[in-house]
């Protein structure tokens, strides 16, 4: 019985990691965009990550992976917008530092965006990024809780503050 | 002005696209988590330690009551305590003192690793010896609390001194049993604490290739 336990606990903690692997990406863009500096970024990236683990044995297959680890990620880094609580944990990170000022072009363009995203509300922030992702209304509803009206009344006062964000 | 900001977004589209692709190209660090895990490992060994210097002497008072009460020679009593305290000494050479919060840092984490596998061979003869002598000290007992002296033979104190020859018996067995446990956890967490070891410097080949 041992044995077999111990067979399922290795077989959840592989298809864990190879979840995360193939969403990580997913997951750092959700944490940078909430975000302001590097220490945070690693704090929200952990916290999603046990959020994923925790949840891992609750999902149905209801809705593709991506679009849960996307409802994950974006409800973890709301809570935290509103908790702004520093956990006592050693942060997990990835290998690159976003808020580097270099001049690599890529690293502007990169900065260029979290400006844009940062000055939106947490939850404006949510529904750029999954628009941004190439995700139907109907889709960014389900995953933020709201209905696809509001989903397309939130994304046209978007698209005005971004407007009058350039012009600033 | 609504091409304008239809540009804008696409641009932050294109945007993302960039940073998606520079993430993908990442591996996710835990080096930092796998090295602080590594000193949480040992800090209950450090907690059973200092438990056994507080519950000791507990244990050594209400001891000498029973050898007070039964008037046992105190030769064995002395044997046990000891016995107790060279073990206390032995715990905290062989698990704290052994190793430094630094040695989990280090660059060069093999030779933590011939600490660790030194610290596991120390504890296994702490631990033979350790019950040896703890064995010999409970036949003693034995004998002593079947040749007593000087106590009234009367039934109700052969009562007591039967029941706390059984008492004491059962109560030594499971404390070495108990003691058993403890050495097994101590010895695989040594295990983990090299495992943990050997996936940080997996890491570190990865990088480098």
């Amino acid at each position: 019985m041992y044995t077999e336990i111990n067979n399922k606990m290795e077989a959840s903690e592989a298809y864990f990691s190879k979840i995360i692997k193939e969403n990580k990406s997913t997951i750092f863009t959700v944490c940078y965009m909430f975000s302001n500096d590097k220490e945070e970024v690693n704090d929200l990236f952990q916290n999603i990550l046990i959020n994923i683990w925790q949840g891992l044995s609750k999902f149905e297959g209801r809705s593709n992976m991506k679009t849960w680890i996307y409802r994950i990620s974006l409800n973890s880094c709301i809570s935290s917008s509103r908790k702004k609580k520093r956990d006592d944990t050693i942060p997990l990170s990835m290998d690159i530092d976003l808020f580097d000022k270099s001049n690599d072009e890529s690293n502007k363009q990169i900065e260029l965006l979290h400006k844009r995203i940062s000055k939106l509300q947490p939850f404006d922030r949510a529904i750029v990024l999954l628009w941004l992702e190439n995700m139907p209304y109907e889709e960014i509803g389900q995953i933020i809780g709201i209905s696809t009206r509001n989903v397309t009344v939130r994304m046209f006062r978007i698209r005005e503050q971004l407007k009058n964000m350039s012009i600033e | 002005m609504e091409e304008n900001n239809i540009q804008e977004l696409e641009e932050m589209r294109q945007q993302l696209n960039i940073l998606q692709e520079k993430l993908d190209q990442q591996d996710i660090v835990n080096e930092k988590l796998l090295k602080s895990s590594m000193k949480s490992k040992m800090s209950w060994i450090v907690k059973y330690i200092i438990g056994e210097v507080i519950v000791i002497p507990i244990l050594a008072i209400m001891l000498s009551g029973i050898y007070v009460m039964f008037n046992l020679p105190f030769y064995s009593y002395i044997y046990i305590l000891l016995i107790c305290v060279a073990d206390i000494y032995m715990d905290y050479r062989i698990n704290i003192s052994s190793m430094k919060p630094a040695d989990y840092e280090k660059n060069n984490l093999m030779q933590t690793v011939k600490k660790l596998i030194k610290m596991k061979k120390m504890r296994s003869y702490q631990t033979l010896f350790g019950f040896l002598l703890t064995c010999i000290w409970l036949f003693w007992l034995g004998y002593d609390m079947c040749h007593l002296t000087g106590v009234p033979n009367t039934e109700l104190y052969n009562g007591l001194v039967h029941g706390c020859t059984i008492g004491m018996g059962i109560g030594g067995v499971i404390g070495l049993v108990i003691a058993y446990f403890i050495y097994k956890k101590m010895q695989s967490t040594n295990d983990e604490i090299i495992k943990i070891i050997e996936a940080i410097d997996d890491l570190k080949d990865n990088k480098e290739n």
